[in-house]
């Protein structure tokens, strides 16, 4: 079956979206409610992140509308967003990103 | 105003099946609970295999979910089968019949034949069963609903389909003035600060991050650190990034609505809304942990496909990915693989969601039903005495 | 002294079952109702199901493996077939490979099957296969191929009064006719270590028995990282009714102290840990190499074991007592000595095919101890 779109965005606030199908270098992005064409600039596996907007390093991953991990160096919309440029928080971190202190 | 049709108790729940059981109190009596089961057509054997001593711990957990049972709404009425005469059984008993629950208790003592006893059994549940049939569906809103949300057999998908769109379900109903109880304590580490900024007040927040951390330091005491063994390579090749991402997978089952009560296993909702209750990630003592607590009807979402169900409540199957539904559709009854293929979003499954839910409330009967998968198991805490 | 032998079934490794069946082994509580659905259709076959095998870790986890590892193992299944979802924890690939190769012995999965209907019809195409191909001729053995696990549950002093020297002499005859007799220790024997230690040759072994009233001997909830190893205050009462029952495992020297699932080394008395919950208690029992248990309590009990023929015990009382129909043997007023040939040959006649109260009753199940808590 062709499918209507090859990639998703799980909540409007993020700066990823989620391969529904293995993406190649090359291939435009095509996700519901996003309008904006996003050119692919690597292969990306099904299931996996794709960078939809300019990410400085240090800064947050969203996916769910929520922070999921840091940046570890800029990420390009089109990029693969992955254990390589990504990791998860710390501690210090993940307390203060709650408002109730542990 | 949705509504739906069900059977309206005499304390004022409303259950949407009307169950006669039987149910054990102790272990030794498991294999008696099949046969008297089996005396009466219809007559649904509920079987766990502890209550025997037991230290106070698991002691407590067992009465509470034993009464969450057997006075559970979609219960027309529970026998229960106990030993000797100061048994759980009674205990159970008291408590449920002074809240007008039809209930009765069995007991195996020295004094009384085996055939007597069974006898009794089946002439009560004869009654039972009659009485049950006489009993109508009466028309009641959504906001009486406590729907329990539950995943196993997880996969990469789960967190970008089925998940997401229980949430979008979840923060439906919560808002028509019903209840969603996630579950599973195991699958928040990682993400519990951001399930506690969710929570309406600090109080709550910090209930749930107790029980968490408690969960967490009984993990590392069996020499397991789930946070570093998390995301495990499998899931990292599948797409998960790190441990935050993961458990936001499988927390995102409860939307995006305030958390207003921390429950703990077996126990009951005070409030309506968006409530979490402290489970283990172990399905089956997950969702009777649920059903104890009183969710009428269970959303399981399942990435490779698991058959397991509730001798109490409908458990509604939401898988992952077409591939699952295709292989395994007698085990599944929404197909959330569709948001793959692009045929529907999320929020459009959670619709479908929420139309199942009603239509299995009104009686429609869902996979695990049919299949007769009635998995029972009460969350262990300790080593019997 | 007369030479006592039974009718069994000789298994390759030289072990012996006093029943011949075929197991049909759940992985999980998830593929539960499969491997029932197939043992119902199957003839022959008995459903091994718990409620165990998933979301358990550390020492909990390998408690359930090594116990459905001895079960398959057992002497009294001809075969045994393992049916697993395909997630979960307890991977029916780890039990296969664990599972001595000595009889049949095959895995299927719901997952991999893609779903129950495959899967039973699977699991029934296997089970006939093997049901046609056993044989059930019996040939007569010694003693030395029985392995007797002994249990004691919900038992009083007046009753322990009763049987104790009636069972005292079962378990010394057994032994000194090689047979390998495994006795529970259940909580309230625990305040005995001591008395049974002296009982050891194996400095070990006495040193493990004076231990078993430590507090750390059964996993509780919470329990810090820090080992308790307070020992317990038994009262005057506990300790006495603790040597009383102790005198239930006869005079025999104890060879060893059993950990769950551990299989004897060599014949003679063996200790292993048991609990209020007999169907657990039986299950290790089977899954340390028992073909055949006595049970003693005061009032009958209510289930056995699927796999292991459970004979019952109890004293015989004025007011007729206990689940009479549910019992095989009761002990009388009679001479001790004739009373424990009696059982002995009771006990023969079990091994050798005789369907015990429990068995006629078709009650019998399997379950597994947990020593930590569900993740």
């Amino acid at each position: 079956m062709q499918q209507k779109y090859n990639a998703i965005l799980l909540n409007e606030k993020d700066n990823v979206a989620v391969a529904l199908r293995t993406i190649k270098a090359g291939e435009t992005l095509s996700i519901q409610g996003v309008n904006e064409k996003i050119k692919v600039m690597e292969t990306i596996g099904y299931g996996h992140k794709i960078c939809l907007s300019y990410i400085s390093e240090n800064a947050k991953i969203i996916k769910y509308g929520e922070c999921m991990g840091m940046s570890t160096e800029k990420i390009l919309p089109g990029y693969h967003v992955h254990v390589f440029n990504v990791r998860g928080l710390k501690s210090s971190e993940r307390s203060s990103a709650a408002h109730i202190k542990s | 105003m949705k509504t739906f049709k069900g059977y309206r108790r005499a304390n004022g729940n409303i259950g949407v099946r009307n169950h006669v059981i039987v149910i054990n109190t102790a272990g030794e009596l498991s294999s008696f609970t099949k046969k008297i089961a089996q005396l009466v057509p219809g007559v649904i054997p509920v079987i766990q295999q502890g209550g025997e001593s037991q230290y106070e711990e698991d002691l407590k957990q067992t009465v509470r979910t034993l009464i969450g049972t057997a006075g559970h709404p979609n219960v027309s009425a529970a026998l229960l089968l106990g030993i000797g005469e100061n048994s759980i059984a009674n205990e159970v008993k008291e408590y449920l019949q002074e809240q007008n629950h039809h209930v009765e208790a069995l007991h195996f003592n020295k004094s009384t034949s085996i055939a007597t006893l069974l006898k009794e059994g089946k002439d009560w549940l004869e009654k039972a069963v009659k009485k049950s049939k006489a009993e109508k569906r009466v028309t009641a809103d959504v906001s009486e609903l406590i729907v329990g949300l539950n995943c196993g057999g997880s996969d990469a998908w789960s967190g970008i389909t089925a998940n997401p769109a229980i949430g979008s379900f979840s923060d439906a109903i919560v808002n028509d003035g019903g209840t969603s109880v996630l579950a599973e304590t195991t699958e928040a580490i990682g993400a519990e600060h951001i399930l506690a900024n969710q929570a309406i007040n600090a109080e709550v927040g910090q209930e749930f991050l107790k029980i968490v951390n408690d969960y967490e330091a009984r993990i590392r005491e069996t020499g397991e650190d789930i946070r570093s063994a998390n995301p495990s390579p499998g899931n990292m090749t599948g797409g998960l990034t790190t441990l935050e991402e993961k458990s936001l997978g499988c927390i995102k089952k409860g939307g995006s609505s305030p958390l207003r009560e921390v429950i703990g296993y077996a126990e009951s909702p005070t409030e309506k809304g968006f409530i979490f209750m402290d489970t283990p990630g172990y399905d089956v003592e997950s969702v009777s942990g649920l059903t104890a607590g009183g969710a009428q009807i269970v959303l399981f979402s399942t990435g490779k496909g698991s058959p397991t169900g509730s001798p109490i409540a409908p458990v509604i199957k939401i898988g992952t990915n077409p591939q699952v539904y295709k292989m395994m559709q007698e085990h599944i009854d929404v197909d959330a693989g569709k948001i793959i293929e692009g045929l529907n979003t999320i929020d459009e499954i959670g619709e479908e969601i929420y139309q199942k839910l009603i239509e299995t409330a009104d009686g429609s009967i869902t996979a695990s039903e049919k299949h007769k998968n009635q998995e029972f198991a009460i969350w262990r805490l300790a080593e019997t005495i | 002294m007369e030479k006592y032998y039974f009718e069994g079934y000789l298994r390759k490794e030289g072990t012996a079952g006093t029943r011949n069946y075929i197991g049909v082994v759940c992985s999980v509580i998830c593929s539960s109702v499969i491997a029932n659905d197939i043992s119902s259709k199957v003839p022959g076959t008995v459903p091994i199901i718990h409620s165990n095998g998933c979301a358990q870790l550390g020492d909990d986890f390998q408690v359930t493996k090594d116990m459905l590892v001895g079960v398959a193992s057992n002497p009294n299944l001809y075969s045994a077939l393992l049916v697993g979802l395909g997630c979960e924890t307890n991977q029916i690939s780890g039990l296969l490979d664990s599972i001595p190769k000595t009889k049949p012995v095959e895995g299927i999965g719901i997952q991999q099957l893609g779903g129950g209907e495959n899967t039973l019809q699977k699991g029934v195409h296997i089970a006939e296969r093997w049901a046609k191909e056993l044989s059930d001729k019996r040939e007569r053995l010694p003693l030395s191929n029985l392995t007797v696990g002994v249990v004691s549950v919900d038992i009083d002093e007046e009753s322990l009064e009763k049987v104790h020297p009636v069972v005292g002499k079962v378990i010394d005859s057994l032994v000194a006719h090689d047979a390998t007799v495994i006795m529970g220790i259940t909580d309230t024997l625990a305040p005995a270590g001591p008395l049974l230690s002296e009982r050891s040759e194996k400095k070990e072994v006495r040193a493990e028995l004076s231990n078993l009233g430590e507090e750390s001997y059964r996993k509780r909830w919470k329990e810090t990282n820090s080992k308790v190893h307070a020992a317990r205050n038994f009262s005057k009462e506990e300790k006495d009714l603790a040597a009383l029952e102790a005198k239930l495992a006869g005079t025999s020297t104890i060879k060893g102290l059993l950990a769950y699932s551990e299989n004897a080394e060599e014949c003679g008395l063996y200790l292993t840990k048991a609990s209020s919950n007999l169907v657990e208690t039986l299950s290790n029992m089977i899954s340390c190499g028992c073909n055949i248990a006595l049970v003693v309590s005061s009032r009958g009990t209510l289930t056995g074991s699927i796999a292991l023929p459970s004979m019952t015990l109890t004293p015989k009382s004025a007011d007729g007592g206990a689940f009479e129909e549910l019992v095989d043997y009761m002990v009388t007023e009679e001479d001790a000595d004739i009373q424990s040939r009696n059982v002995i040959e009771e006990l023969i006649k079990i091994s050798s095919g005789k369907k015990t109260a429990l068995e006629e009753y078709g009650l019998g199940e399997f379950s597994i101890p947990h020593v930590g808590t569900t993740f």
